[in-house]
């Protein structure tokens, strides 16, 4: 295999620090592409690129003000796509309608007169002004998926309730996750139609159920994402509540979960005395220490997902509800004790690395119920001894992903973790989840692979074996391809676990301790078998039903688009009606002439 | 006729003191477009400065103007070579692209005034805590890593290269205690000055950050005479780009960005509790801007303690 070093110099050009990362990670990940430094020329910087190996004489002739594309690649083509996928980065774009021929609306009213009967707004543009944008929408009598984040609480509850005076539903703020009538909104698994109806305020515990029952063969009907906040105290779990009565009434759902990080405790006593309800049976699945005080006939309560989804399942096979904590299968207990034995006696750590924060949130509790001291950065106990304690990670937190792209959009974040834990003579597991399904990375299984092999490659020299766990959150259908992804996992020497419990459970075992369910939880669930369960007749409840939503699951999404194009060109590719508005800030980003103008109207 | 066409007047909700300072009332020309990337756009002055031009918002440079615009929006619309010019009569005549008001900005200090009661004890103390907070909250990103390497002698073994060659320029200050001379910042600045990934690399960054620390400590007003000035400014010149250089510029006068002047205030206050909010929000500057300059400040502490 050859090594072919290329150079581009682009002069005088300026680009901030996030977009020259994120085109470095870009070009490496091209195929046959090795190496990649992305730098302005200044003599420090040239220097260091000719230790490296980078520079060469074209390279040579880029100075401080111009910005230097180093690549080595294995084999000239390689290396000259990498600089011409460059070149074609930095050209500034022009503007996309020009490109089509035909203006692309500029407003959500715009994009109104192309698609008239339009029944759902997708916002993703800055917090600021996806408030806005959502009343705006609501007013035009638009159910709105709200992806963007920083919104805050008074005007969250603000938007519910002109939504519920609408009688239409805000899915968010910060709702990653939707299926509406088989259609994928924002990050979503390709799942097959069935009848179970999922609610969740938390993105990636929805991804996970879904894919668990489609792992059993059962499809969903809806699955409606509300935001993490719904399940606030302030905003008493509104759209939840209004998902739940809209499910209650649709034909084609049989079956109820209702997934949340942690709730107010106020709040999960509320929906669970709705959802009894509902006339329906309904599983809960509060992932953390939620404690139900009573729960009533029909209503199901998970202490895992993997539960949830067991409930769930079985319940819509109409077959006896699993009694049995859930156990490891044989095949991965020998696994694990092969793996012990390969351990030294002081590797006694767990380090969880995670992309999707309610699967670290679950892993946390079920660690923390096996194992003493498991710090992690959800509940601020990360930092008090990390060197001697187990870690769980949720690298999509906050703090994780300042000034770059969530992990599940760019999974490589998890790398220096992984180094970092491998460099640990006290760890002996680290516990990864991959996250398929639109919208996610194109091969995050390869990208945890290669950063495994450089984990495995610092253990060994060190003289320690590392044993690596993961589990494949995906739908067999999913674009990045199930099988594939967790073949490649395979042969790089991790150990495959089935569900995001199952995989502490594995790495717990690994220990040579056994991970318990809370047995409460248990209790509460009994030994009544769904088809003989009587369940109370369905009456009114004090959200009011939104009025538009059976339409919505009738019909299926027609969606204006806002912010991000991604989720425009991922609702085409599903043959949905749907327009982009190429948005900018109203009134130029100034807010008070925007306001005046709103005003005029 | 094309220009006046394409001509936009936008009002200037808050600038620094140090922007407010190179455009007086009666300057018409205000420059022309340098650059324009992300939410920023770059005005090269007549007299070699360059503005940082923003939406609303915290100021992100030392020379920064917050605009009631949102800049992205701009971008097409001002070519690199555009004019700007400040709205004002007798600017009329200029085919300008950009037209600023800027009478009723609202100004900012951009500056960390040296501070009473630094005693080496509390420098030590900042220095510690802050040092801990990013090995909590950041312990990848950037140069965090050689806080570790620096403090428990790992060497640099184990470091990316641009980490390693910063370590190689601090370690010799960590093996013998000595007082720090302006000789010292003069050394660090040639070995630091243009190394590192991103817009402005992350050796300036750092450069930045232990300014601020030799301003507040009160070391840098009483000791910055002309020479040193021009040898400072000498290695900016040649080491590092024209827009890092500004800030490197700046900060050497005592001008600073928004969340790196908030966080420095609060480390500095009798109260102690208040830093990590701004430490939060510096953290989100840049790719790892934020994190390299509050590096700086870190072992700039240590060195000055």
């Amino acid at each position: 295999m050859g090594t072919y070093i290329r150079c581009l110099v682009l002069f005088s050009t300026y680009r901030d620090s996030v977009w020259l990362m994120h085109l470095s990670h870009t070009l490496e990940s091209l195929p046959g592409v090795q190496r990649v430094a992305v730098m302005m020329g200044t003599p420090h910087n040239k220097a260091l690129l000719q230790q490296a190996g980078l520079l060469t004489a074209e390279g040579e002739a880029g100075g401080a003000n111009d910005l230097l594309v180093c690549v080595q690649a294995e084999t000239s083509t390689a290396a000259a796509e990498a600089l011409r996928q460059a070149t074609v980065r930095m050209t500034p774009q022009q503007g996309r309608g020009a490109a089509t021929g035909a203006a692309a609306p500029r407003t959500l009213e715009t994009g109104l007169r192309r698609l008239p009967d339009a029944n759902l707004a997708g916002i993703s543009v800055p917090g600021t002004y996806a408030v806005h944008e959502a009343r705006k929408a609501l007013q035009h009598g638009l159910h709105v998926f709200l992806f963007s984040a920083h919104v805050d609480l008074e005007a969250e509850a603000s938007l519910k309730n002109l939504a519920a005076q609408q009688g239409l539903l805000v899915m968010g703020p910060d709702c990653g996750t939707a299926i509406l009538n088989g259609v994928p909104l924002g990050f979503a698994n390709q799942l097959p139609r069935g009848p179970v109806g999922l609610i969740a305020a938390s993105g990636t515990g929805l991804q996970q159920v879904s894919c668990l029952l489609a792992g059993q063969g059962i499809g969903v009907s809806q699955a409606i994402g509300v935001g993490g906040r719904d399940v606030h105290e302030r905003i008493g779990g509104h759209s939840m509540r209004a998902a739940l009565q809209a499910l209650a009434r649709d034909a084609d759902t049989r079956v109820l979960v209702l997934i949340a990080k942690p709730p107010a405790a106020s709040v999960a006593a509320q929906l669970a005395r709705e959802a009894a309800q509902t006339g329906k049976p309904c599983v809960l699945a509060f992932v953390g220490e939620t404690v139900l005080a009573a729960v009533s006939e029909g209503v199901y309560p998970a202490a895992t997902l993997e539960e949830a989804a067991l409930l769930a399942g079985a319940l819509a096979r109409g077959a006896p509800l699993p009694m049995e904590l859930a156990a490891l299968p044989a095949s991965h207990a020998a696994a694990a004790q092969a793996a012990r034995t390969a351990l030294q006696p002081r590797q006694r750590l767990v380090h969880a690395l995670y992309c999707g924060g309610t699967l670290a949130h679950e892993a946390l509790g079920l660690l923390r119920r096996a194992l003493d001291s498991v710090v992690s950065n959800l509940d601020g106990t990360l930092g008090v001894a990390p060197a001697t304690t187990h870690v769980v990670l949720d690298l999509g937190a906050e703090e994780f992903t300042q000034g770059r792209p969530h992990p599940m959009i760019d999974p490589s974040a998890r790398r220096p973790y992984l180094i970092e834990a491998a460099s640990n003579p006290d760890v002996a597991v680290v516990l990864a989840d991959v996250m398929l399904g639109w919208g996610a990375h194109a091969d995050p299984a390869g990208t945890l692979a290669a950063a495994w092999q450089e984990a495995q490659a610092v253990a060994r020299a060190a003289g320690r074996a590392l044993v690596g766990i993961a589990h494949v959150c995906g739908a067999p259908e999913d674009p990045q391809g199930f099988a594939q992804q967790c073949q490649s996992l395979r042969e790089h020497g991790l150990l495959l676990a089935d569900s995001n419990a199952q995989a502490v459970r594995l790495a717990t075992a690994v220990l040579g301790v056994y991970a318990q369910d809370s047995p409460a939880q248990r209790l509460a669930v009994g030994n009544t078998a769904p088809g003989a369960a009587v369940l109370p007749q369905a009456q009114p409840l004090s959200v009011p039903l939104p009025a538009r939503l059976p339409e919505l699951f009738m019909t299926g999404p027609r969606v204006v688009n806002l912010g991000l194009e991604l989720f425009a060109t991922q609702l085409a590719a599903h043959g949905v009606p749907v327009v982009h508005v190429d948005w900018r800030p109203p009134a130029g980003g100034d807010t008070r002439l925007a306001s005046l103008l709103e005003r005029l109207r | 006729m094309q220009a006046r066409a394409t001509s936009l007047t936008i009002q200037v909700r808050r600038w620094s003191q140090a922007a407010a300072s190179l455009l007086p009332p009666q300057q018409e020309v205000i420059g022309r477009v340098h650059s324009c990337y992300a939410r920023i756009l770059n005005v090269h002055t007549p007299g070699g400065r360059l503005l940082t031009l923003q939406g609303e918002g915290i100021l992100q440079a030392p020379l920064g103007l917050a605009l009631t615009t949102d800049v992205a929006a701009l971008g097409t619309c001002l070519p690199v070579g555009a004019l700007v010019v400040q709205d004002m009569p007798l600017a009329k005549r200029y085919p300008a692209a950009l037209r600023l008001r800027c009478a009723d900005a609202l100004v900012w200090d951009g500056q960390v005034p040296a501070q009473p009661g630094l005693t080496p004890s509390v420098l030590a103390s900042r220095a510690h805590g802050l040092a801990d907070w990013l090995c909590r909250h950041a312990p990848t990103r950037g140069l965090t890593p050689i806080l570790l390497a620096l403090e428990h002698g790992y060497g640099p073994m184990g470091l990316s290269a641009i980490n390693a060659a910063v370590y190689t320029a601090l370690a010799p200050l960590w093996g013998e205690p000595q007082a720090f001379a302006i000789p010292t910042l003069l050394t660090l600045v040639k070995a630091l000055v243009g190394l590192g990934e991103g817009l402005t690399p992350a050796g300036d960054d750092f450069l930045v950050g232990l300014l601020a620390v030799l301003h507040v400590t009160g070391f840098l007003p009483c000791r910055a005479t002309s020479p040193v000035r021009e040898q400072f400014c000498q290695c900016v010149r040649l080491g590092t780009s024209q827009l890092s250089g500004e800030f490197l510029r700046c900060a050497f006068e005592g001008h600073f960005a928004e969340p790196l002047v908030m966080l420095v205030r609060a480390l500095c206050a009798p109260a102690t509790d208040a830093w990590p909010a701004h430490a939060t929000t510096l953290a989100t500057v840049g790719h790892s801007s934020g994190i390299d300059a509050m590096v700086g400040i870190a072992l700039g502490c240590r060195l000055l303690a």
